[in-house]
């Protein structure tokens, strides 16, 4: 395989490098380590170029790559913490989406779901986005969606208090 | 770049509408223009996105361009299709591959300086993720029934490479015993974890003349006694005069 040349890389990095960064920013709340992982996504998008369609928009598809990275990244560093049970428990959340922009808890919550229901909560808690919208960018159907988030929903009840429950709004 | 970036409303654009918006594309460049200038939500958003990305253009880009073309030009396998299927939690590390057998260090070979008992050797472990490679750091977190391979830069030197869990459990993790390290510092074979959870701490140790695999192994168990998790976590050296290397993992439930 003829490693890529340079210059290449180095101009799609400048153009895609921004959207990825936003993304890990606004996921993982560190300059630093979304400094890290925007490296990361970009390896992964680069190598995986061949699957985009002729005319189709990169950013969209980055944008899930994106994400996926950062939530991995998080329901690692949740699980690790949940393992070493060391972290001091964050004070009163007071909902759902404030829960999930403080990095720790929003690692640990993530960490206890599979993939798919975790990528529905961040869309639909940290995004805003709307059950349609989470639906539309995921492939997936508005009841699938609403299913996940109440699967969600439940078990950050348990995990996370009833009070917070009572205040979160799917 | 402290604040995080301002909440999306409902009925405002999501993030990818603003990012193609900022990218230029049509429609949503014009569509986005018309809704911000109504929209200060929308506006402060914008306004987040674009501190980022200068943010991006300022420090990081340069800091990481290097980087990422290296990461692209290596290969995307450390050795394509060395990976061995994953199998169910077993009772301990499983070796999977062939016996190799131990070959002498070559003729002429220019060891690590220094005292042996005091050289580090870098141990790199890489975890087979969604079909790829994926190199771990120390402390990282993996799961039982990962599959994972080893690289140790020491160059034509035999090795012995062992594991210990906080039961005080032992595992060897080259077959047969011990495996002289390639110029590409892969080990040959790999191992896939058990499901024993809580930290587990690799080594690398050069075998010196005379040393058994036995002594590092008894040395091995010696150090981490009864101590346990805490003990395993903070073992960073075997009490045996050779160059070695260490690398901790914590195993988690999935």
């Amino acid at each position: 395989m003829t490693p890529p040349e340079p210059q290449a890389v180095g101009e799609l990095y400048r153009r895609y490098g921004p959207a990825i960064f936003r993304r890990c920013l606004k996921l993982l709340r560190s300059p630093a380590e979304a400094e890290d992982a925007t490296q990361e996504v970009f390896v992964r998008v680069f190598r995986s170029l061949e699957r985009l369609t002729y005319g189709e928009s990169a950013l969209p598809w980055i944008y899930q790559i994106a994400t996926r990275h950062c939530l991995h990244r998080l329901r690692d560093g949740g699980r690790r913490d949940v393992a070493r049970a060391r972290l001091p428990e964050p004070e009163g959340p007071k909902d759902l989406g404030q829960a999930l922009s403080h990095r720790q808890m929003a690692g640990r919550l993530l960490s206890q779901f599979d993939e798919r229901t975790a990528l529905i909560a961040v869309h639909a808690f940290v995004d805003g986005m709307t059950q349609e919208e989470v639906a539309g960018a995921m492939r997936l159907s508005r009841k699938t969606v609403g299913l996940h988030l109440q699967k969600f929903l439940s078990r950050a009840r348990a995990l996370l208090g009833d009070e917070l429950a009572q205040e979160a709004k799917p | 770049m402290s604040e995080p970036m301002p909440t999306h409303r409902e009925g405002c654009p999501d993030d990818v509408a603003l990012e193609r918006a900022l990218a230029g594309e049509a429609p949503f460049a014009e569509a986005v223009r018309r809704h911000a200038a109504g929209c200060p939500s929308c506006t402060s958003r914008l306004g987040w996105m674009e501190e980022a990305g200068e943010l991006f253009a300022r420090r990081v880009f340069p800091a990481t361009r290097d980087g990422v073309v290296e990461a692209l030009s290596r290969p995307r396998w450390l050795v394509p299709g060395a990976w061995a299927p994953l199998v169910g939690a077993a009772a301990a590390l499983v070796i999977l591959f062939p016996m190799l057998r131990p070959a002498p260090a070559p003729p002429g070979y220019v060891g690590v300086k220094g005292g042996a008992g005091e050289v580090r050797l870098p141990v790199h472990v890489y975890v087979s993720d969604g079909g790829r490679a994926r190199q771990l750091g120390t402390g990282d977190v993996v799961h039982p029934g990962d599959g994972l391979r080893f690289v140790v830069e020491a160059p034509g030197r035999e090795v012995f490479l062992v594991s210990v869990d906080q039961t005080g459990r032992v595992s060897r993790l080259v077959p047969g015993n011990t495996a002289v390290v390639p110029g590409t510092g892969i080990i040959p074979g790999g191992s896939i974890l058990d499901g024993v959870l809580g930290p587990e701490r690799i080594f690398a140790v050069v075998v010196e003349r005379g040393m058994r695999p036995e002594d590092v192994e008894s040395a091995l168990r010696e150090a981490v006694g009864r101590g346990g998790a805490a003990s395993v976590r903070a073992l960073e050296r075997l009490p045996v005069a050779a160059p070695q290397g260490t690398f901790l993992l914590e195993k988690v439930a999935r």
